[in-house]
């Protein structure tokens, strides 16, 4: 996992303690666009996209989300480099002095947007790699070749001095593939992160969970040594009280619609507000729905309070909600998750 | 006036000189932002982001003023500036003004003409 470390973690710290302090967000994820060129098998939209914001909106926004003190910007999608003006509106948010970040496929990543990326001084650009097998990657993304692509991308702007991450949701058709993945990130000078946790459709739909891994292949995952710190990880369990936020949604980020709707988070599609017809710190700081999903602890969970898995448990709201239909319920991909944590933990013969 | 924070960067005190070695640092140097870092104020701290080191600085009070005047500005006009602003004298501030420019410039967040 790609984790800031040393001094770094410091910085972040305090950069987290202000802007909780002054009850704003200092980073937002702009979904630029929610149409896409490929049709992953485990996508949870299923809406079909929306009407977009034009570039001039766009500037606007961004304009409006620099006087709002937000320092780091993503742009995101779908897939962000549909939108032919991406480079233009990032160019804009970049005179506004933000540091810049893309998710993309890297499939319409050519040596022009490689170059503007890095004039741009972007800080990162994070890939989806779902395997180091070309097949099995181009199988998940229902498009031969992508794989191929993807790595071209990413080694054009590594040339380019500019950040690369390769990120990897694990599925049962990779979980076995963890040290090969980090090994074909170094390779390329790419840093690699995971995320164990799959979702179900938004509409509840089940065909993403298809991929989900088995709890044998859980255990194991959390048994290698380069994604799990158990002593870290216990530790973590033991300090944990009931009265703990459960997760940072609608803490210190935010996330912008293609329509210009602000959301706590990609997994919370209710709208706060729109920044069409208000601006962010209006948007954020009057909004009663933000200030309960920020401020939900262990103890406001129906469900949960009592449950000797919290110290184990990490648990999205938003996946409750596709789920299980409750955000402030139990989550059965929680509880499952937890299960397996806490049995691995505790259990000596997993190192 | 303002009373006189030593400039630091992360909460620590910048160094007077830089063990890497680099360009003499004097009152005519001239410095200027570099032109990749991403930056914000908040709270009068400024956080820097250095794309090329994907590391991030959080300024105090001083160190911030001392980044704003760096438009181009020589060490001495902002040591000047500094005096003139904070309960500082001028040796002590050109001192100070030195230690963060060499500091800044080891971490790419400004460059030197």
């Amino acid at each position: 996992m790609t984790v800031p470390t040393g001094r770094a973690i410091g910085a972040f710290a305090r950069l987290d303690r202000l802007a909780a302090g002054r009850d704003m967000p200092i980073s937002a994820m702009i979904q630029i666009t929610e149409r896409c060129n490929f049709r992953c098998r485990h996508c949870y939209q299923v809406h079909p996209p929306r009407e977009e914001i034009s570039t001039a909106g766009w500037v606007r926004i961004v304009r409006s989300l620099a006087g709002s003190g937000i320092l780091f910007l993503t742009f995101s999608g779908g897939e962000p480099l549909v939108r032919r003006d991406l480079v233009d509106i990032a160019g804009e948010a970049r005179r506004l002095g933000f540091a810049l970040k893309l998710k993309t496929n890297g499939w319409l990543l050519d040596r022009g947007i490689a170059d503007a990326l890095r004039r741009l001084a972007f800080l990162e650009v994070h890939f989806s790699l779902y395997s180091a097998r070309p097949r099995v990657h181009d199988h998940v993304t229902g498009t031969p070749g992508s794989f191929a692509r993807a790595m071209r991308a990413g080694r054009m702007l590594a040339r380019r001095g500019v950040g690369v991450v390769m990120n990897t949701p694990l599925m049962n058709l990779n979980c076995g593939e963890v040290d090969d993945l980090i090994a074909l990130s170094e390779r390329h000078g790419f840093g690699w992160s995971m995320d164990p946790h799959l979702n179900v459709c938004e509409d509840g739909g089940c065909s993403p969970a298809a991929l989900r891994m088995d709890e044998r292949q859980m255990r194991a995952v959390l048994g290698h040594p380069r994604l799990v710190d158990r002593r870290a990880l216990l530790k973590a369990a033991r300090r944990r009280r009931i009265e703990d936020r459960v997760c940072n949604a609608g803490r210190t980020s935010c996330v912008i619609s293609p329509t210009g709707d602000v959301l706590v988070c990609p997994m919370i599609q209710a709208p706060l507000g729109n920044l069409a017809k208000a601006d962010l710190a209006g948007i954020w700081k009057g909004s009663e729905a933000r200030r309960r999903i920020e401020s939900t602890s262990w103890a406001s969970l129906h469900g949960c309070r009592d449950c000797d898995l919290v110290p184990y448990c990490v648990r999205c709201h938003g996946a409750a909600l596709f789920e299980d239909g409750d955000m402030m319920g139990p989550s059965r991909l929680a509880c499952q998750a937890a299960r397996v944590r806490r049995d691995a933990l505790l259990s000596r013969r997993v190192r | 006036m303002k009373k006189a924070t030593r400039a630091s960067g992360s909460g620590k005190a910048a160094r007077a000189v830089s063990r890497k070695g680099g360009p003499r640092i004097d009152e005519g140097t001239r410095v200027r932002r570099h032109g990749d870092i991403a930056s914000r104020t908040i709270d009068e701290q400024e956080i820097v982001v250095v794309p090329a080191t994907r590391k991030m600085q959080i300024l105090n009070e001083v160190a911030t003023r001392i980044w704003a005047l760096s438009d181009g500005r020589s060490v001495g006009e902002i040591a000047d500036a500094i005096t003139a602003e904070y309960e500082v004298d001028r040796k002590t501030a050109l001192a100070d003004v030195i230690g963060l420019v060499r500091t800044m410039l080891d971490r790419g967040m400004i460059v030197v003409e």
